[in-house]
Protein backbone atom coordinates (compact mmCIF):
# COMPACT_ATOMS: atom_id res chain seq x y z
CA UNK A 1 0.00 0.00 0.00
CA UNK A 2 1.58 3.22 -0.93
CA UNK A 3 0.54 5.75 1.69
CA UNK A 4 1.64 8.70 0.59
CA UNK A 5 0.05 8.31 -2.69
CA UNK A 6 -3.46 8.06 -0.54
CA UNK A 7 -2.56 10.57 1.84
CA UNK A 8 -1.38 13.09 -0.82
CA UNK A 9 -5.14 12.45 -2.67
CA UNK A 10 -6.67 13.38 0.34
CA UNK A 11 -4.78 16.39 0.71
CA UNK A 12 -5.64 17.53 -2.52
CA UNK A 13 -9.28 17.23 -1.78
CA UNK A 14 -9.21 18.71 1.45
CA UNK A 15 -6.98 21.43 0.43
CA UNK A 16 -9.35 24.05 -0.64
CA UNK A 17 -12.38 22.44 1.14
CA UNK A 18 -13.18 26.01 3.55
CA UNK A 19 -15.98 24.63 5.47
CA UNK A 20 -13.64 21.70 6.70
CA UNK A 21 -11.12 24.58 7.36
CA UNK A 22 -13.44 26.60 9.17
CA UNK A 23 -14.50 23.63 11.66
CA UNK A 24 -10.73 22.35 12.03
CA UNK A 25 -10.14 26.09 13.16
CA UNK A 26 -12.81 25.69 15.64
CA UNK A 27 -11.14 22.63 16.81
CA UNK A 28 -7.85 24.45 17.29
CA UNK A 29 -9.87 27.10 19.59
CA UNK A 30 -11.73 24.57 21.40
CA UNK A 31 -8.51 22.68 23.00
CA UNK A 32 -6.87 25.90 24.27
CA UNK A 33 -10.08 27.41 25.01
CA UNK A 34 -11.67 25.11 27.35
CA UNK A 35 -8.53 24.14 28.88
CA UNK A 36 -8.02 28.45 29.63
CA UNK A 37 -11.68 28.30 31.10
CA UNK A 38 -10.83 25.81 33.29
CA UNK A 39 -7.58 27.03 34.51
CA UNK A 40 -8.70 30.80 34.78
CA UNK A 41 -11.48 29.23 37.12
CA UNK A 42 -9.29 26.95 38.99
CA UNK A 43 -7.17 30.43 39.39
CA UNK A 44 -9.85 32.89 40.49
CA UNK A 45 -10.84 30.36 43.09
CA UNK A 46 -7.21 30.25 44.43
CA UNK A 47 -6.89 33.78 44.22
CA UNK A 48 -10.46 34.32 45.68
CA UNK A 49 -9.08 34.67 49.53
CA UNK A 50 -5.91 32.85 51.09
CA UNK A 51 -8.14 30.30 52.58
CA UNK A 52 -9.33 28.81 49.64
CA UNK A 53 -6.41 29.10 48.27
CA UNK A 54 -4.98 26.80 51.03
CA UNK A 55 -7.85 24.30 50.78
CA UNK A 56 -7.64 23.98 47.13
CA UNK A 57 -3.57 23.28 47.30
CA UNK A 58 -4.57 20.63 50.19
CA UNK A 59 -7.27 19.22 48.79
CA UNK A 60 -6.84 19.06 44.89
CA UNK A 61 -2.95 19.70 44.71
CA UNK A 62 -1.77 21.48 41.87
CA UNK A 63 -3.63 20.54 38.80
CA UNK A 64 -2.28 22.62 36.41
CA UNK A 65 1.52 22.30 37.23
CA UNK A 66 3.57 19.20 36.14
CA UNK A 67 3.24 16.87 36.07
CA UNK A 68 -0.54 16.18 36.76
CA UNK A 69 -1.40 18.77 33.91
CA UNK A 70 -1.21 15.91 31.85
CA UNK A 71 -3.94 13.91 33.21
CA UNK A 72 -6.06 17.34 34.12
CA UNK A 73 -6.33 19.05 30.55
CA UNK A 74 -6.11 14.74 29.00
CA UNK A 75 -9.53 14.91 30.64
CA UNK A 76 -10.74 17.92 29.87
CA UNK A 77 -9.81 17.94 26.08
CA UNK A 78 -11.62 14.20 25.70
CA UNK A 79 -14.85 15.33 25.90
CA UNK A 80 -14.36 17.72 22.93
CA UNK A 81 -14.18 15.00 20.30
CA UNK A 82 -17.71 15.54 18.92
CA UNK A 83 -15.93 18.57 17.61
CA UNK A 84 -13.23 17.07 15.45
CA UNK A 85 -16.48 14.31 14.89
CA UNK A 86 -18.14 16.77 12.87
CA UNK A 87 -15.32 16.88 10.92
CA UNK A 88 -14.98 13.03 9.99
CA UNK A 89 -18.37 13.22 9.39
CA UNK A 90 -18.08 16.11 6.80
CA UNK A 91 -15.31 14.20 5.01
CA UNK A 92 -17.19 10.54 4.27
CA UNK A 93 -20.40 12.01 3.37
CA UNK A 94 -19.43 14.49 1.04
CA UNK A 95 -18.10 11.91 -0.75
CA UNK A 96 -21.12 9.78 -1.18
CA UNK A 97 -23.13 13.40 -1.44
CA UNK A 98 -21.20 14.17 -4.84
CA UNK A 99 -20.87 10.34 -5.96
CA UNK A 100 -17.05 11.22 -5.08
CA UNK A 101 -16.49 7.55 -3.77
CA UNK A 102 -17.91 6.16 -6.70
CA UNK A 103 -15.70 8.44 -9.07
CA UNK A 104 -12.98 7.27 -7.11
CA UNK A 105 -12.84 4.01 -7.57
CA UNK A 106 -13.87 4.46 -11.30
CA UNK A 107 -10.26 6.56 -11.23
CA UNK A 108 -8.89 3.49 -10.16
CA UNK A 109 -8.90 3.23 -6.29
CA UNK A 110 -9.63 0.19 -5.19
CA UNK A 111 -12.50 -0.37 -2.07
CA UNK A 112 -10.05 -0.84 0.18
CA UNK A 113 -7.72 2.25 -1.19
CA UNK A 114 -10.55 4.04 -0.62
CA UNK A 115 -11.35 2.97 2.98
CA UNK A 116 -7.34 3.60 3.70
CA UNK A 117 -7.37 7.32 3.08
CA UNK A 118 -10.55 7.82 4.89
CA UNK A 119 -8.45 5.45 7.73
CA UNK A 120 -5.70 7.86 7.27
CA UNK A 121 -7.24 11.11 7.15
CA UNK A 122 -8.64 10.32 10.69
CA UNK A 123 -5.08 8.69 11.83
CA UNK A 124 -4.01 12.07 10.67
CA UNK A 125 -6.55 14.43 12.24
CA UNK A 126 -6.31 12.10 15.89
CA UNK A 127 -2.19 13.05 15.33
CA UNK A 128 -3.03 16.77 15.25
CA UNK A 129 -5.35 17.09 17.58
CA UNK A 130 -3.13 15.48 19.83
CA UNK A 131 -0.68 17.71 19.20
CA UNK A 132 -2.38 20.30 19.81
CA UNK A 133 -3.40 18.46 23.32
CA UNK A 134 0.19 18.40 24.16
CA UNK A 135 1.31 22.11 23.34
CA UNK A 136 -1.50 23.43 25.80
CA UNK A 137 -0.53 21.01 28.11
CA UNK A 138 2.93 22.38 27.96
CA UNK A 139 2.12 26.01 27.36
CA UNK A 140 -0.64 25.63 30.50
CA UNK A 141 2.42 23.96 32.95
CA UNK A 142 4.95 26.13 32.26
CA UNK A 143 2.88 29.35 32.62
CA UNK A 144 1.39 27.88 35.80
CA UNK A 145 2.47 29.82 39.03
CA UNK A 146 2.90 26.44 40.27
CA UNK A 147 6.10 25.31 37.95
CA UNK A 148 7.92 22.50 38.79
CA UNK A 149 9.86 21.49 35.96
CA UNK A 150 10.46 18.12 37.89
CA UNK A 151 9.04 15.26 36.57
CA UNK A 152 7.90 17.61 33.51
CA UNK A 153 7.54 14.25 31.94
CA UNK A 154 6.21 11.81 34.32
CA UNK A 155 2.39 11.67 33.50
CA UNK A 156 3.10 12.26 29.57
CA UNK A 157 1.79 8.86 29.17
CA UNK A 158 -1.14 10.59 28.27
CA UNK A 159 -0.42 11.85 25.34
CA UNK A 160 -0.84 7.89 24.05
CA UNK A 161 -3.90 7.71 26.01
CA UNK A 162 -5.44 10.99 24.39
CA UNK A 163 -4.41 10.31 20.89
CA UNK A 164 -5.62 6.66 21.32
CA UNK A 165 -9.21 7.82 22.38
CA UNK A 166 -9.20 10.18 20.04
CA UNK A 167 -8.92 7.92 16.99
CA UNK A 168 -11.12 5.49 18.91
CA UNK A 169 -14.30 8.21 18.81
CA UNK A 170 -13.48 9.43 15.72
CA UNK A 171 -13.66 6.19 13.99
CA UNK A 172 -16.96 5.64 16.00
CA UNK A 173 -17.80 8.96 14.36
CA UNK A 174 -16.32 7.86 10.88
CA UNK A 175 -18.61 4.56 11.05
CA UNK A 176 -22.32 6.49 11.60
CA UNK A 177 -21.56 8.68 8.58
CA UNK A 178 -20.34 5.48 6.52
CA UNK A 179 -23.67 3.53 7.09
CA UNK A 180 -25.50 6.70 7.37
CA UNK A 181 -24.15 8.58 4.28
CA UNK A 182 -26.44 11.40 4.74
CA UNK A 183 -24.34 14.36 6.69
CA UNK A 184 -27.29 15.51 8.63
CA UNK A 185 -28.64 12.46 9.80
CA UNK A 186 -25.32 11.18 10.81
CA UNK A 187 -24.36 14.28 12.77
CA UNK A 188 -27.46 14.58 14.42
CA UNK A 189 -27.43 10.41 15.21
CA UNK A 190 -23.52 10.97 16.24
CA UNK A 191 -24.01 14.02 18.52
CA UNK A 192 -27.08 12.56 20.46
CA UNK A 193 -25.19 9.21 20.53
CA UNK A 194 -22.24 11.27 21.96
CA UNK A 195 -23.99 13.18 24.72
CA UNK A 196 -27.60 11.42 25.51
CA UNK A 197 -28.13 7.48 25.46
CA UNK A 198 -24.86 5.77 26.64
CA UNK A 199 -24.31 8.69 29.32
CA UNK A 200 -27.91 7.84 30.52
CA UNK A 201 -26.83 4.06 29.99
CA UNK A 202 -23.58 4.40 32.09
CA UNK A 203 -25.35 6.19 35.18
CA UNK A 204 -28.33 4.10 35.27
CA UNK A 205 -26.50 1.28 35.66
CA UNK A 206 -24.10 3.01 38.00
CA UNK A 207 -26.55 4.37 40.52
CA UNK A 208 -30.09 2.79 39.97
CA UNK A 209 -29.86 -0.62 38.26
CA UNK A 210 -26.52 -1.83 40.48
CA UNK A 211 -25.86 -4.94 37.06
CA UNK A 212 -22.25 -5.10 37.06
CA UNK A 213 -19.88 -3.65 34.95
CA UNK A 214 -21.69 -3.48 31.54
CA UNK A 215 -21.33 -0.24 30.99
CA UNK A 216 -17.85 -0.38 30.82
CA UNK A 217 -17.54 -1.95 27.53
CA UNK A 218 -20.11 0.63 25.84
CA UNK A 219 -18.68 2.02 22.69
CA UNK A 220 -17.41 5.05 24.10
CA UNK A 221 -17.08 4.02 27.71
CA UNK A 222 -14.42 1.41 26.27
CA UNK A 223 -12.39 4.35 24.97
CA UNK A 224 -13.64 6.84 28.07
CA UNK A 225 -11.98 4.97 30.55
CA UNK A 226 -8.55 5.01 29.41
CA UNK A 227 -8.70 8.54 30.50
CA UNK A 228 -10.40 8.37 34.29
CA UNK A 229 -11.08 11.28 36.13
CA UNK A 230 -8.18 13.38 37.59
CA UNK A 231 -7.47 12.21 41.33
CA UNK A 232 -8.23 15.29 43.10
CA UNK A 233 -12.05 15.16 41.34
CA UNK A 234 -12.24 11.16 41.76
CA UNK A 235 -11.76 11.85 45.80
CA UNK A 236 -15.41 12.78 45.68
CA UNK A 237 -16.00 8.92 44.62
CA UNK A 238 -15.41 5.81 46.03
CA UNK A 239 -11.50 5.69 46.25
CA UNK A 240 -11.72 1.78 45.68
CA UNK A 241 -13.81 2.19 42.87
CA UNK A 242 -10.93 4.57 41.42
CA UNK A 243 -8.16 2.50 42.12
CA UNK A 244 -10.28 -0.39 40.17
CA UNK A 245 -10.28 2.22 37.22
CA UNK A 246 -6.69 3.09 36.87
CA UNK A 247 -5.83 -0.64 36.93
CA UNK A 248 -8.08 -1.25 34.28
CA UNK A 249 -6.70 1.58 31.99
CA UNK A 250 -4.49 -1.42 30.07
CA UNK A 251 -7.63 -3.56 29.70
CA UNK A 252 -8.55 -0.47 28.14
CA UNK A 253 -5.97 0.20 26.14
CA UNK A 254 -6.33 -3.50 24.83
CA UNK A 255 -10.60 -3.06 24.38
CA UNK A 256 -9.75 0.35 22.69
CA UNK A 257 -7.42 -1.16 20.15
CA UNK A 258 -9.62 -3.86 19.56
CA UNK A 259 -12.84 -2.40 19.06
CA UNK A 260 -11.63 0.18 16.71
CA UNK A 261 -9.65 -2.42 14.63
CA UNK A 262 -13.22 -4.43 14.93
CA UNK A 263 -15.09 -1.06 13.13
CA UNK A 264 -12.80 -0.32 10.66
CA UNK A 265 -12.57 -4.49 9.77
CA UNK A 266 -16.62 -4.18 9.69
CA UNK A 267 -15.93 -0.79 7.38
CA UNK A 268 -13.79 -2.96 4.94
CA UNK A 269 -16.16 -5.61 5.34
CA UNK A 270 -19.31 -4.16 4.45
CA UNK A 271 -17.84 -1.97 1.42
CA UNK A 272 -16.30 -5.15 -0.15
CA UNK A 273 -20.01 -6.28 -0.38
CA UNK A 274 -21.97 -3.00 -1.69
CA UNK A 275 -23.02 -2.21 -4.73
CA UNK A 276 -21.49 1.73 -5.02
CA UNK A 277 -24.58 3.59 -6.03
CA UNK B 1 5.67 -11.14 -52.98
CA UNK B 2 3.21 -11.57 -50.57
CA UNK B 3 4.31 -13.68 -48.23
CA UNK B 4 1.14 -16.78 -47.51
CA UNK B 5 0.52 -15.46 -43.61
CA UNK B 6 -0.10 -11.93 -44.97
CA UNK B 7 -2.67 -13.14 -46.65
CA UNK B 8 -5.10 -14.09 -43.24
CA UNK B 9 -6.09 -11.63 -41.65
CA UNK B 10 -5.02 -11.63 -37.72
CA UNK B 11 -7.74 -11.89 -35.67
CA UNK B 12 -8.46 -9.00 -33.85
CA UNK B 13 -8.01 -10.05 -29.47
CA UNK B 14 -10.76 -8.88 -26.68
CA UNK B 15 -9.86 -6.03 -24.97
CA UNK B 16 -13.07 -7.01 -22.82
CA UNK B 17 -14.37 -10.60 -22.47
CA UNK B 18 -17.81 -10.76 -20.42
CA UNK B 19 -19.08 -14.16 -19.81
CA UNK B 20 -22.93 -14.80 -18.41
CA UNK B 21 -23.00 -12.02 -16.19
CA UNK B 22 -26.32 -11.89 -14.07
CA UNK B 23 -27.42 -9.23 -11.55
CA UNK B 24 -30.80 -8.82 -10.21
CA UNK B 25 -32.13 -6.02 -7.94
CA UNK B 26 -34.73 -8.02 -6.03
CA UNK B 27 -37.33 -10.00 -8.75
CA UNK B 28 -36.25 -7.63 -11.17
CA UNK B 29 -33.87 -9.06 -13.50
CA UNK B 30 -31.08 -6.24 -14.63
CA UNK B 31 -29.08 -8.12 -16.80
CA UNK B 32 -29.56 -11.84 -17.20
CA UNK B 33 -26.75 -13.75 -18.53
CA UNK B 34 -25.00 -11.43 -21.01
CA UNK B 35 -21.76 -12.43 -22.59
CA UNK B 36 -20.06 -10.27 -25.38
CA UNK B 37 -16.50 -9.82 -26.81
CA UNK B 38 -15.70 -6.49 -27.45
CA UNK B 39 -12.48 -6.44 -29.31
CA UNK B 40 -9.32 -3.85 -29.73
CA UNK B 41 -10.12 -0.86 -31.21
CA UNK B 42 -13.68 -0.74 -31.64
CA UNK B 43 -16.18 1.98 -30.90
CA UNK B 44 -18.56 -0.46 -29.25
CA UNK B 45 -22.10 0.59 -28.92
CA UNK B 46 -24.24 -0.50 -26.05
CA UNK B 47 -27.85 -0.10 -26.94
CA UNK B 48 -31.17 -0.49 -25.31
CA UNK B 49 -34.17 1.23 -23.98
CA UNK B 50 -34.26 2.82 -20.27
CA UNK B 51 -33.84 0.15 -17.69
CA UNK B 52 -32.10 -2.03 -20.47
CA UNK B 53 -29.00 -3.04 -18.29
CA UNK B 54 -26.77 -0.85 -20.41
CA UNK B 55 -25.63 1.24 -16.82
CA UNK B 56 -25.79 -1.39 -14.76
CA UNK B 57 -23.44 -3.40 -16.87
CA UNK B 58 -20.95 -0.93 -17.10
CA UNK B 59 -21.02 -0.30 -13.66
CA UNK B 60 -20.01 -3.95 -12.94
CA UNK B 61 -17.67 -4.09 -15.75
CA UNK B 62 -16.09 -1.21 -13.67
CA UNK B 63 -16.08 -2.72 -10.50
CA UNK B 64 -18.67 0.14 -9.22
CA UNK B 65 -21.87 -2.80 -8.58
CA UNK B 66 -20.94 -6.15 -8.04
CA UNK B 67 -22.98 -8.82 -10.45
CA UNK B 68 -24.30 -12.24 -8.75
CA UNK B 69 -22.54 -14.20 -10.95
CA UNK B 70 -20.31 -14.48 -14.41
CA UNK B 71 -17.06 -13.09 -15.09
CA UNK B 72 -15.42 -10.41 -17.05
CA UNK B 73 -11.96 -9.82 -18.03
CA UNK B 74 -10.08 -6.48 -19.44
CA UNK B 75 -6.73 -6.29 -20.84
CA UNK B 76 -6.66 -10.01 -20.74
CA UNK B 77 -6.03 -9.57 -17.33
CA UNK B 78 -2.60 -7.62 -18.30
CA UNK B 79 -3.01 -5.11 -15.18
CA UNK B 80 -4.89 -7.30 -13.08
CA UNK B 81 -7.19 -5.40 -10.64
CA UNK B 82 -5.70 -2.09 -11.29
CA UNK B 83 -7.11 -2.02 -14.75
CA UNK B 84 -9.17 0.82 -14.19
CA UNK B 85 -6.28 3.29 -14.24
CA UNK B 86 -6.16 2.19 -17.63
CA UNK B 87 -10.09 3.15 -18.55
CA UNK B 88 -11.22 6.79 -18.72
CA UNK B 89 -14.49 6.40 -17.61
CA UNK B 90 -17.71 8.67 -17.72
CA UNK B 91 -20.19 6.73 -15.87
CA UNK B 92 -23.68 8.50 -15.57
CA UNK B 93 -23.35 11.97 -14.17
CA UNK B 94 -20.44 13.87 -13.65
CA UNK B 95 -19.36 13.21 -10.03
CA UNK B 96 -16.66 15.53 -8.52
CA UNK B 97 -16.02 17.74 -5.64
CA UNK B 98 -18.44 20.51 -5.64
CA UNK B 99 -16.73 23.05 -3.61
CA UNK B 100 -13.27 22.96 -6.03
CA UNK B 101 -12.61 23.48 -9.53
CA UNK B 102 -12.77 22.10 -12.65
CA UNK B 103 -8.63 22.03 -12.58
CA UNK B 104 -8.45 21.11 -8.93
CA UNK B 105 -11.21 18.34 -9.70
CA UNK B 106 -9.09 16.79 -12.54
CA UNK B 107 -5.51 16.87 -10.15
CA UNK B 108 -7.57 14.42 -8.24
CA UNK B 109 -8.42 12.33 -11.08
CA UNK B 110 -4.33 12.45 -12.21
CA UNK B 111 -3.95 11.81 -8.62
CA UNK B 112 -5.58 8.96 -8.08
CA UNK B 113 -5.38 7.12 -11.94
CA UNK B 114 -2.00 8.35 -12.46
CA UNK B 115 -2.75 9.07 -16.10
CA UNK B 116 -1.54 12.30 -16.78
CA UNK B 117 0.12 15.37 -15.48
CA UNK B 118 -0.35 19.09 -15.06
CA UNK B 119 0.72 19.53 -19.32
CA UNK B 120 -2.48 17.07 -19.91
CA UNK B 121 -4.24 19.08 -17.49
CA UNK B 122 -4.60 21.75 -19.50
CA UNK B 123 -4.73 19.58 -22.62
CA UNK B 124 -8.17 18.03 -21.69
CA UNK B 125 -9.26 21.01 -20.40
CA UNK B 126 -8.70 23.40 -23.80
CA UNK B 127 -10.28 19.70 -25.77
CA UNK B 128 -13.43 19.83 -23.94
CA UNK B 129 -13.30 23.48 -24.11
CA UNK B 130 -13.37 24.47 -20.41
CA UNK B 131 -9.97 26.58 -20.04
CA UNK B 132 -11.37 29.50 -19.69
CA UNK B 133 -13.46 28.15 -16.82
CA UNK B 134 -10.84 26.30 -15.37
CA UNK B 135 -10.62 28.24 -12.02
CA UNK B 136 -14.55 28.37 -11.39
CA UNK B 137 -15.81 26.37 -8.78
CA UNK B 138 -17.59 23.18 -9.90
CA UNK B 139 -21.06 23.83 -8.31
CA UNK B 140 -21.09 26.87 -11.09
CA UNK B 141 -20.70 24.79 -14.23
CA UNK B 142 -24.20 24.02 -16.02
CA UNK B 143 -24.95 20.14 -16.85
CA UNK B 144 -23.29 20.59 -20.47
CA UNK B 145 -19.87 21.84 -18.97
CA UNK B 146 -20.03 19.18 -15.90
CA UNK B 147 -20.42 16.77 -18.98
CA UNK B 148 -17.23 18.10 -20.59
CA UNK B 149 -15.20 18.21 -17.87
CA UNK B 150 -16.36 14.13 -16.90
CA UNK B 151 -15.25 13.73 -20.65
CA UNK B 152 -12.14 15.43 -19.93
CA UNK B 153 -11.38 13.40 -16.87
CA UNK B 154 -11.34 10.58 -18.82
CA UNK B 155 -9.54 11.40 -21.64
CA UNK B 156 -6.29 12.26 -19.47
CA UNK B 157 -3.31 10.67 -19.71
CA UNK B 158 -4.91 9.09 -23.45
CA UNK B 159 -6.16 5.94 -21.87
CA UNK B 160 -6.17 3.02 -23.98
CA UNK B 161 -10.01 2.46 -23.54
CA UNK B 162 -12.94 4.31 -22.86
CA UNK B 163 -15.90 3.89 -21.36
CA UNK B 164 -19.03 6.35 -22.00
CA UNK B 165 -22.37 6.56 -20.67
CA UNK B 166 -24.24 9.06 -22.06
CA UNK B 167 -21.59 10.76 -23.19
CA UNK B 168 -23.83 13.27 -25.40
CA UNK B 169 -26.15 14.16 -22.19
CA UNK B 170 -26.59 17.89 -21.07
CA UNK B 171 -24.62 18.80 -24.45
CA UNK B 172 -25.91 21.14 -27.20
CA UNK B 173 -25.93 19.94 -31.19
CA UNK B 174 -22.45 21.18 -31.62
CA UNK B 175 -20.95 19.44 -28.31
CA UNK B 176 -22.86 16.31 -29.91
CA UNK B 177 -20.96 16.78 -33.09
CA UNK B 178 -17.88 17.56 -31.01
CA UNK B 179 -17.72 14.27 -29.40
CA UNK B 180 -18.88 12.62 -32.20
CA UNK B 181 -15.62 13.92 -33.91
CA UNK B 182 -13.36 12.89 -30.78
CA UNK B 183 -14.43 9.26 -30.88
CA UNK B 184 -13.75 8.98 -34.39
CA UNK B 185 -9.92 10.55 -33.86
CA UNK B 186 -9.49 8.17 -31.04
CA UNK B 187 -10.61 5.60 -32.45
CA UNK B 188 -8.44 6.16 -35.60
CA UNK B 189 -5.32 6.49 -32.99
CA UNK B 190 -6.44 3.41 -32.10
CA UNK B 191 -8.23 3.36 -28.53
CA UNK B 192 -11.14 1.21 -27.77
CA UNK B 193 -14.23 2.89 -26.91
CA UNK B 194 -17.75 1.47 -25.09
CA UNK B 195 -19.85 3.88 -25.28
CA UNK B 196 -23.50 3.44 -23.93
CA UNK B 197 -26.06 5.83 -25.77
CA UNK B 198 -30.08 6.32 -26.77
CA UNK B 199 -29.43 8.44 -29.71
CA UNK B 200 -28.84 5.85 -32.53
CA UNK B 201 -28.03 7.75 -35.02
CA UNK B 202 -24.80 9.12 -33.43
CA UNK B 203 -24.34 5.19 -32.32
CA UNK B 204 -24.44 4.54 -35.87
CA UNK B 205 -22.39 7.47 -37.27
CA UNK B 206 -19.51 6.17 -34.84
CA UNK B 207 -19.46 2.56 -33.61
CA UNK B 208 -17.63 -0.35 -35.45
CA UNK B 209 -19.74 -2.96 -33.16
CA UNK B 210 -22.77 -2.95 -31.13
CA UNK B 211 -24.82 -4.61 -28.94
CA UNK B 212 -28.71 -4.16 -27.80
CA UNK B 213 -30.17 -4.89 -24.72
CA UNK B 214 -33.79 -4.89 -23.72
CA UNK B 215 -34.46 -5.53 -19.76
CA UNK B 216 -31.62 -7.44 -19.32
CA UNK B 217 -31.47 -9.49 -22.36
CA UNK B 218 -28.67 -9.96 -24.73
CA UNK B 219 -30.98 -9.11 -27.84
CA UNK B 220 -28.16 -9.33 -30.48
CA UNK B 221 -24.49 -8.48 -30.71
CA UNK B 222 -21.52 -7.89 -32.99
CA UNK B 223 -20.06 -5.99 -35.89
CA UNK B 224 -22.74 -3.28 -37.24
CA UNK B 225 -23.15 -4.43 -40.10
CA UNK B 226 -23.60 -8.00 -38.78
CA UNK B 227 -26.81 -6.97 -36.71
CA UNK B 228 -28.26 -3.96 -39.10
CA UNK B 229 -27.98 -6.79 -41.98
CA UNK B 230 -30.20 -9.58 -40.79
CA UNK B 231 -31.83 -9.66 -44.50
CA UNK B 232 -31.05 -8.19 -47.73
CA UNK B 233 -33.59 -5.94 -49.10
CA UNK B 234 -33.51 -4.95 -53.08
CA UNK B 235 -35.45 -1.72 -53.64
CA UNK B 236 -36.74 -2.08 -56.96
CA UNK B 237 -38.83 -0.03 -59.29
CA UNK B 238 -39.88 -0.44 -63.40
CA UNK B 239 -41.99 1.36 -65.44
CA UNK B 240 -45.16 -1.56 -64.89
CA UNK B 241 -44.81 -1.52 -61.42
CA UNK B 242 -47.53 -4.48 -61.49
CA UNK B 243 -45.63 -6.35 -63.56
CA UNK B 244 -42.67 -6.19 -62.16
CA UNK B 245 -44.84 -7.33 -58.68
CA UNK B 246 -46.40 -10.21 -60.13
CA UNK B 247 -43.14 -11.25 -61.57
CA UNK B 248 -41.34 -11.87 -58.18
CA UNK B 249 -44.18 -13.32 -57.07
CA UNK B 250 -43.72 -16.33 -59.62
CA UNK B 251 -40.47 -16.61 -58.65
CA UNK B 252 -41.52 -16.60 -55.20
CA UNK B 253 -39.94 -13.21 -53.81
CA UNK B 254 -41.30 -11.82 -50.77
CA UNK B 255 -42.06 -8.26 -51.61
CA UNK B 256 -42.89 -5.04 -49.40
CA UNK B 257 -44.33 -1.88 -51.06
CA UNK B 258 -42.80 0.83 -49.89
CA UNK B 259 -45.63 3.61 -50.80
CA UNK B 260 -43.76 6.55 -49.60
CA UNK B 261 -41.32 6.48 -52.01
CA UNK B 262 -43.09 4.46 -54.57
CA UNK B 263 -40.67 1.56 -54.26
CA UNK B 264 -40.88 -2.40 -54.40
CA UNK B 265 -38.43 -3.95 -51.81
CA UNK B 266 -38.04 -7.45 -52.40
CA UNK B 267 -36.70 -9.52 -48.82
CA UNK B 268 -33.87 -12.34 -49.69
CA UNK B 269 -32.36 -14.49 -46.74
CA UNK B 270 -28.77 -12.33 -45.13
CA UNK B 271 -25.97 -12.61 -47.83
CA UNK B 272 -28.54 -13.88 -50.85
CA UNK B 273 -29.59 -11.00 -52.51
CA UNK B 274 -27.59 -11.00 -56.06
CA UNK B 275 -28.98 -7.53 -57.36
CA UNK B 276 -26.99 -7.91 -61.02
CA UNK B 277 -28.63 -11.70 -61.66
CA UNK B 278 -32.05 -10.10 -60.65
CA UNK B 279 -31.60 -7.50 -63.20
CA UNK B 280 -30.25 -9.71 -65.86
CA UNK B 281 -33.93 -12.41 -65.37
CA UNK B 282 -36.07 -9.10 -65.46
CA UNK B 283 -34.61 -7.82 -68.12
CA UNK B 284 -34.76 -11.55 -70.20
CA UNK B 285 -38.42 -11.01 -69.21
CA UNK B 286 -39.10 -7.71 -70.33
CA UNK B 287 -38.98 -5.92 -67.23
CA UNK B 288 -36.84 -2.51 -67.35
CA UNK B 289 -35.49 -1.68 -64.10
CA UNK B 290 -35.70 1.95 -63.15
CA UNK B 291 -34.39 1.63 -59.49
CA UNK B 292 -32.50 -1.40 -58.40
CA UNK B 293 -30.45 -0.73 -55.09
CA UNK B 294 -29.64 -2.53 -52.10
CA UNK B 295 -31.00 -1.39 -48.96
CA UNK B 296 -28.53 -0.54 -45.69
CA UNK B 297 -31.31 -1.17 -42.95
CA UNK B 298 -31.16 1.62 -40.81
CA UNK B 299 -29.83 1.35 -36.83
CA UNK B 300 -33.09 2.47 -35.75
CA UNK B 301 -35.14 0.36 -37.86
CA UNK B 302 -33.59 -2.50 -36.63
CA UNK B 303 -33.32 -1.71 -33.09
CA UNK B 304 -37.18 -0.79 -33.19
CA UNK B 305 -37.59 -4.44 -34.95
CA UNK B 306 -35.83 -6.24 -31.59
CA UNK B 307 -36.57 -4.28 -29.30
CA UNK B 308 -40.33 -4.09 -29.59
CA UNK B 309 -42.08 -6.48 -28.32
Amino acid sequence: MNWSYLIKTEWLKVRKYWAFWGIFALVLIAYPGISYLFYTGYQDLRDSNRQMDALLKFAVGSPFGFPEVWHTLAYVASYLVFIPGVLVIMLITNEYQYRTQRQNILDGWSRSQFLWAKLLDIAALSLLITFVYALVVVVTGIFNPDIALAGVMEKSYFIGLFALITFNQLTIAFLFGFLIKRALLALGFFLFYYLIPENILIQLSRWRWHTGNWHHYLPLEISDRLIPPPPYLARISNPTDYQYMLDAIPKHIGLSITFTAMIWMFCFWWLRRRDLT
Amino acid sequence: MVQPELLYLRPMSAILQINNIRKSYGSVVALNDVSLSVPEGAVYGLLGPNGSGKTTLLGILMSVLLPQSGKYRWFEDRYGDAYRKHIGCLLETPNFYQYLNGEENLRISVSISGRGNENDIERVLKLVGLYERRKHRFATYSLGMKQRLAIGAALLGDPEVLVLDEPTNGLDPVGIAEIRDLIRKLNQAGRTIVIASHLLDEVEKVCTHVAILKRGNLLADGSVSDVLMDEDILEMNASDSDQLRSFLHQMEIETVVDKENNLICARFPKGQARPDELNRICMENGIRLSHLLLRKKKLETRFFELTND
